[in-house]
């Protein structure tokens, strides 16, 4: 009998390496089979010392060992059944591959590191649930907090769409590495701690506070905790709503209070009593920031979103297809870009691209890079219409684009700077950079959107009602008598040559007569 | 010393368990009782006794030795407990002889089963136990000698020996020579008779053939003894990285531990009486002159004798649960409803079948277990090592720190392992008391669970002695809770949220203080509060002061405790709401049920952990709440009677003391009876229904 319908998702996190399993029902519904979590110190090691310690290898081997008993228990293929990622405490230590490697040996089970932008969109398809089911909070503007170790990933949502998503370098155990070795005093360590997470809140982007003021969702393991003492008979599978001022009280009660006596007191890992403190405090401070007296808490996890993923066989749904591109949109729209033009090159693009599919065999996930290059390939005109292509691919590299991980931005970078002069070449230091897969995604994109851009070159949107077929070995392109055909027939000697090399087709305009 | 002589609002725990022992033999000095069911009851209070005094006294003695003397609750320090207990256990034994010697031996003789006087049998018997002597004991007992000097040989625990006086060869000093009992034969000899059963005694028969061991020497006298060694030792798992080789040492060192008790024949000369002290280093106060055969636990054999069906109680054998239908698949009726099982009126087989079908079952693959107490030959063990030599994941944790049970848990741990069971030896630092059994099976829909709770052991034989509970079920929650306990025990994960059970050592104390308090919450706020809990011991004092907290919000509690019990009732101001009895029958009360009323919501739970600090600190221990309505009917009706019994229960007074509660009104009622005879009724029911008829067309007239 298969194992198909149950999956298992691991997260390598800062102070705890936790597991589920879950079986996928035959109605898509999740039923949790197992739940493990096992302490380790890896935001200590890293945020302090920069690297992983052999002890706290050897705990993480351990660790993944005890869950392999479990895993083949319900007979699960290491590599097909089960997820496992971790964030920013392994991904920015200076032995991550030699660490990850070393638990692949022990377990078997690769684990992949992965990104803020990353866990910010497992973190929407996680909650994404909860938010849909309350209706009037979903017109709402609405921030999702999460703080960790090591980094801190806000999401703000406008109206269902994803208006932004950030990932900081600020979480607590960076705090607490700063204040080692101080010896202050409680008080003194509040103090601190309150100035310190000011001071980032202040630094924060503006798009955070200076619009709506939002509601608040915050998550996390410390929020997890919180809720349940608020709220003993809540079973997380709804948003909490809670008063700011219960949270204050959580924080007087817990900050005087040593780690030790938190783990003793409250059946809690000594790594997670030691920050509990802290990361109330930030979430207080930051609802007290946006003059709120409820936020909502969550028991959504990194976990659920990669559950919700498994149980989409790792596709991304349309829903979060249509986030991505609000998300782009919003980008493009900040720097000004011509948007009717963007959604024109846009739709022509996928028009090519299923056309296309045959040759280039590739998926919707490459489809969604495609189009997000589309909206975003002229955003570089914010700087200088001189080399904007490249000023687009500088702005899409540094922009947190919700739901792309590190490597799709810098891939949706390269193919928007591809969209005019150059071609791809080897001595582009970020293009020659790229795996050979990876490059040949980028020629096959970029040879689209190239051709795309040129059908719309006036800018006047006229092309986007052609249409595209194949014959012999052209790419017909029918268009309309009244387009501004010689600008568009200039653009396309000039851009389609990309297209013809990587598809062997020649790309023809083809003029429809109009009816009188 | 003022504040000594305060009376204490808590009982003593140690001079509470007297007073069950007490009970136990009240029952077996009840006249009306069939003579071999009261003989049952006193060796029940002779093993009782021989625990007490291995583990409790034991203990006291260690406190002592140490020089502790930290009062417990009642305000007894270690030494003053000491000198309390051996007073009362004195007592005791007077009693226990008296009625043995006075009222069961005659009665017994009366009835047939004769107790034969070595020297005045008949031919046939003479012949009998001479061929017994001659082809089995004299080569089987070898004497030894005990010299002043050098080393002595080792004297086991509870078993008899025989002290032999007889003259050395300086003048006016005796030799002491030893002649152990031990798995020489049994200690009741069945010896020809024409009518009846005839027996007489080892030690008798040794007596007699005495000389034939000791040629040329004058015996000058001749004592049955036996002694007891403390037991109360347990291993140091920080400094044992082996638990398995860590407890065959414990088992090893209490062969040797000191001696804390002395039983002996009262005729027993002072000149004999002081040599045998001596090599025991033990004093007169550790010393028991006993006025008849030592060991009355040996007699249990006797009152399971063969035959002589008019001096026992009439059986009442287990019935078929009439929620289980004996020849369909278990797994499948659990998951179409949960199943209440009341052992010992409702049959243990349900249980063992659950995990014979899971082991044969090609679908399940899991079945996770603890084992505490086991019987000989065990089906379930049976069962585990077959699943596991099919292939099955097999995880058992045998405890291995359970006390008196240690050799038997090693052995069979490393026939699990052998099966390729994956076997864990019990949590460090606890003891793992839980009754829980997960069988994880593939479905056509997905993985499916079903779980077994329990607050008796794993152990079919006891099962027929002991009440308790059983569930059987397959709600997820209450399963992946389960999943959940054992993902924490064998150290897979750090613990867990639980959704419905609830464990000790982390939450169980808080969880029921937090149902009390919830109980004096709703009972201000207007609600009538309830709360009805049985249990073998109540000693937790933050639990007993949370009940004097409810019982002073006037909440009527009560209280089923069979065996220990710490807290006072009818105190006024404190304790004037609580109530507290205690079930002596048949059966060994064994189960824990507690109830709260909260509102009218009520809340049921049965669980394996009694209200001691030993089970909430020191134990893995599971509460687990009973959903199913039909299940919390049952429970609830169990509950009820129990409380109601008026024939077989004691009611705890506040001065301490237990008395019999009167009938009251004409309808007496005695719990087990009616629980048995429920049983009865409803099997015969289900029979019934069950029952394969033929019905024959007949010609129309």
């Amino acid at each position: 009998m298969n194992n198909t319908n149950i999956k298992a998702v691991i997260d390598l996190g800062s102070v705890s390496v936790r597991m589920e399993i879950v079986q996928i029902n035959t109605d898509g519904q999740l039923q949790q089979l197992d739940s493990l979590s096992q302490s380790v110190q890896l935001g200590r090691d890293t945020f302090t010392g920069g690297r992983i310690k052999r002890n706290s290898i050897e705990q993480c081997v351990k660790a993944f060992r005890s869950f392999t008993t479990l895993l083949n228990e319900y007979d699960l293929d290491l590599e097909q059944d089960v997820t496992a990622v971790a964030t920013s405490a392994v991904r920015e230590a200076r032995n991550c591959d030699t660490f990850l490697e070393r638990l692949y040996v022990a377990s078997g089970i690769w684990v992949q590191p992965i990104d803020g932008a990353t866990v910010n969109r497992l973190t929407f398809l996680g909650v994404w649930p909860l938010i849909k089911s309350k209706a009037k909070l979903l017109q709402k503007q609405i921030n999702i907090w999460e703080i960790g170790g090591g980094s801190t990933e806000v999401l703000g949502l406008k109206q269902g769409q994803v208006h932004f998503s950030h990932s900081y370098r600020f979480g607590s155990y960076r705090f607490r590495e700063k204040i080692s070795g101080l010896n202050l005093s409680k008080i003194a360590e509040r103090e601190m701690a309150e100035n310190e997470i000011d001071g980032v809140l202040r630094s924060f982007d503006t798009e955070i506070y200076n619009s709506e003021k939002p509601r608040l969702i915050l998550m996390g393991s410390e929020i997890r905790f919180a809720a349940k003492r608020l709220h003993p008979g809540w079973n997380g599978t709804t948003l909490l709503t809670a008063n700011v001022s219960s949270l204050l009280k959580m924080v007087d009660e817990f900050f005087p209070l040593s780690a030790e006596t938190i783990a003793g007191k409250y059946t809690m890992p000594l790594e997670e009593a030691q920050i509990l403190g802290f990361t109330l405090l930030a979430y207080t401070r930051i609802a007290q920031r946006l003059c709120l007296k409820q936020v909502y808490l969550c028991s959504v996890s990194l976990r659920s979103g990669l559950l919700a993923r498994s149980a989409e066989n790792n596709k991304w749904s349309a829903e979060f297809h249509r986030q991505v591109l609000s998300s782009a949109r919003q980008l493009a729209a900040k720097y000004h870009s011509d948007l009717r033009h963007a959604q024109c090159v846009e739709a022509l693009a996928i028009n090519l691209f299923n056309e296309m599919q045959q040759e280039h065999k590739l998926t919707q996930s490459h489809a969604l890079l495609l189009r997000v290059a589309c909206l975003l390939h002229d955003c570089g005109r914010f700087i200088s219409l001189s080399g904007h292509h490249k000023h687009s691919q500088y702005l899409i590299d540094n922009s947190d684009l919700f739901g792309l991980s590190k490597e799709e931005i810098r891939m949706v970078g390269l193919i928007a700077r591809y969209h005019r002069k150059s071609e791809p070449k080897p001595s582009h230091p970020e293009y020659s950079a790229l795996s050979r897969k990876n490059k040949l995604i980028i020629n096959k994109l970029a040879a689209i959107l190239r051709v795309a851009d040129a059908l719309d070159n006036p800018h006047t949107q006229e092309a986007e009602q052609c249409s595209i077929f194949r014959k012999d070995e052209q790419l017909c392109i029918m268009i309309n008598r009244s387009i501004e055909l010689n600008a568009t027939r200039l653009a396309l000697r000039d851009k389609a040559r990309l297209f013809e090399q990587i598809f062997g087709l020649s790309v023809v305009q083809v003029i429809r007569e109009q009816a009188r | 010393m003022a504040a000594d002589k305060k009376k204490s609002i808590y009982l003593n725990r140690e001079l509470s368990w007297m007073a069950f022992n007490q009970r136990v033999l009240a029952e077996a000095c009840e006249q009306d009782s069939p003579v071999l069911e009261r003989l049952k009851f006193l060796a029940i209070t002779a093993s009782n006794l021989d625990e007490f005094f291995m583990v409790r006294i034991g203990g006291l003695h260690s406190a002592c030795k140490a020089g502790r003397r930290k009062k417990e609750i009642s305000g007894l320090t270690p030494r003053s407990q000491l000198i309390q207990l051996e007073k009362k256990a004195r007592s005791m034994y007077q009693e226990q002889y008296n009625c043995f010697i006075n009222q069961i031996e005659p009665e017994l003789q009366r009835s047939g089963i004769k107790h034969c006087d070595v020297n005045t049998l008949t031919a046939a018997q003479q012949i009998f136990i001479s061929s017994l002597f001659s082809e089995e004991l004299f080569a089987c007992i070898t004497p030894m000698q005990i010299s002043s000097k050098g080393r002595q040989p080792l004297i086991h625990g509870l078993s008899l020996y025989i002290a032999i006086r007889t003259n050395a060869e300086k003048p006016g000093s005796d030799l002491l020579t030893l002649m152990p009992l031990k798995n020489v034969a049994r200690r009741i000899i069945a010896i020809p008779s024409k009518n009846g059963y005839s027996y007489v005694l080892l030690e008798d028969v040794v007596k007699k053939y005495i000389n034939n061991w000791f040629p040329g020497k004058t015996i000058k006298e001749c004592r049955t003894f036996r002694i007891t060694r403390n037991a109360d030792m347990s291993i140091q798992e920080d400094e044992a990285p082996d638990l398995m080789s860590g407890m065959e040492e414990i088992l090893e060192d209490r062969k040797t531990s000191e001696c804390i008790r002395l039983e002996i024949e009262s005729a027993t000369s002072s000149r004999l009486l002081r040599q045998i002290q001596k090599m025991l280093t033990i004093d007169n106060s550790q010393t028991y002159l006993q006025e008849g055969p030592i060991d009355l636990n040996a007699f249990m054999s006797m009152a399971f004798i063969n035959g002589f069906n008019e001096l026992k109680v009439e059986p009442w054998n287990p019935q078929s649960s009439p929620m289980v239908h004996p020849r369909k698949s278990i797994l499948k009726q659990i998951k179409s409803h949960d199943i209440l099982l009341h052992h010992p009126y409702e049959s243990f087989d349900p249980v063992v079948r659950f995990i014979e079908e899971a082991a044969a079952d090609p679908s399940v693959i899991a079945i996770k277990q603890v084992l505490y107490r086991t019987s000989k030959n065990s089906p379930i063990v049976i069962a585990l090592k077959n699943a596991a030599l099919k292939g099955k994941n097999v995880t058992v944790l045998i405890e291995l720190k359970a006390r008196f049970d240690e050799a038997r848990n090693i052995e069979e741990a490393n026939a699990l392992e052998q099966a390729g069971a994956q076997i864990i030896y019990g949590v460090k630092g606890f003891k793992t008391h839980t009754k829980i059994c997960l069988v994880v099976r593939r479905e056509p829909e997905g993985i499916v669970r079903y779980a077994h709770f329990g607050t008796g052991n794993y152990n079919d034989s006891t099962a027929k002695l002991y009440s308790d509970i059983g569930l059987l079920t397959c709600h997820p929650d209450l399963c992946a809770d389960a999943s959940t306990f054992f993902n924490i025990i064998g150290a897979l994960t750090q613990p867990q949220p639980l959704r419905k059970l609830v464990m000790a050592p982390l939450y169980l104390r808080d969880r029921l203080i937090e149902l009390i308090d919830i109980e004096i919450m709703l009972h201000k706020q207007g609600a009538t509060g309830r709360i009805i809990a049985k249990m073998n011991s109540l000693v937790d004092k933050a639990l007993i002061d949370k009940l004097y907290q409810a019982s002073q919000a006037g909440i009527k509690i009560h209280l089923n405790v069979r065996g220990i019990c710490c807290l006072t009732p009818d105190l006024k101001g404190i304790s004037e709401n609580i109530s507290v009895t205690s079930i002596i029958d048949r059966f060994l009360e064994h189960s824990r049920i507690f109830y709260f009323r909260h509102g009218g919501d009520e809340e049921l739970f049965i669980s394996s952990a009694d209200w001691m600090p030993r089970n909430l600190d020191r134990r893995f221990e599971l509460m687990v709440p009973v959903i199913n309505a039909a299940c919390r009917k049952q429970l609830i009706d169990i509950l009820t009677t129990s409380v109601k019994d008026s024939v077989k229960s004691w009611k705890l007074l506040s001065s301490g003391k237990y008395a019999r509660r009167n009938p009251k009104g004409s309808n007496p009622l005695r719990s087990q009876e009616q629980f048995h005879r429920n049983a009865c009724i409803a099997a015969e029911g289900i029979r019934e229904q069950q029952r394969t008829r033929f019905e024959p067309h007949r010609p129309v007239k």
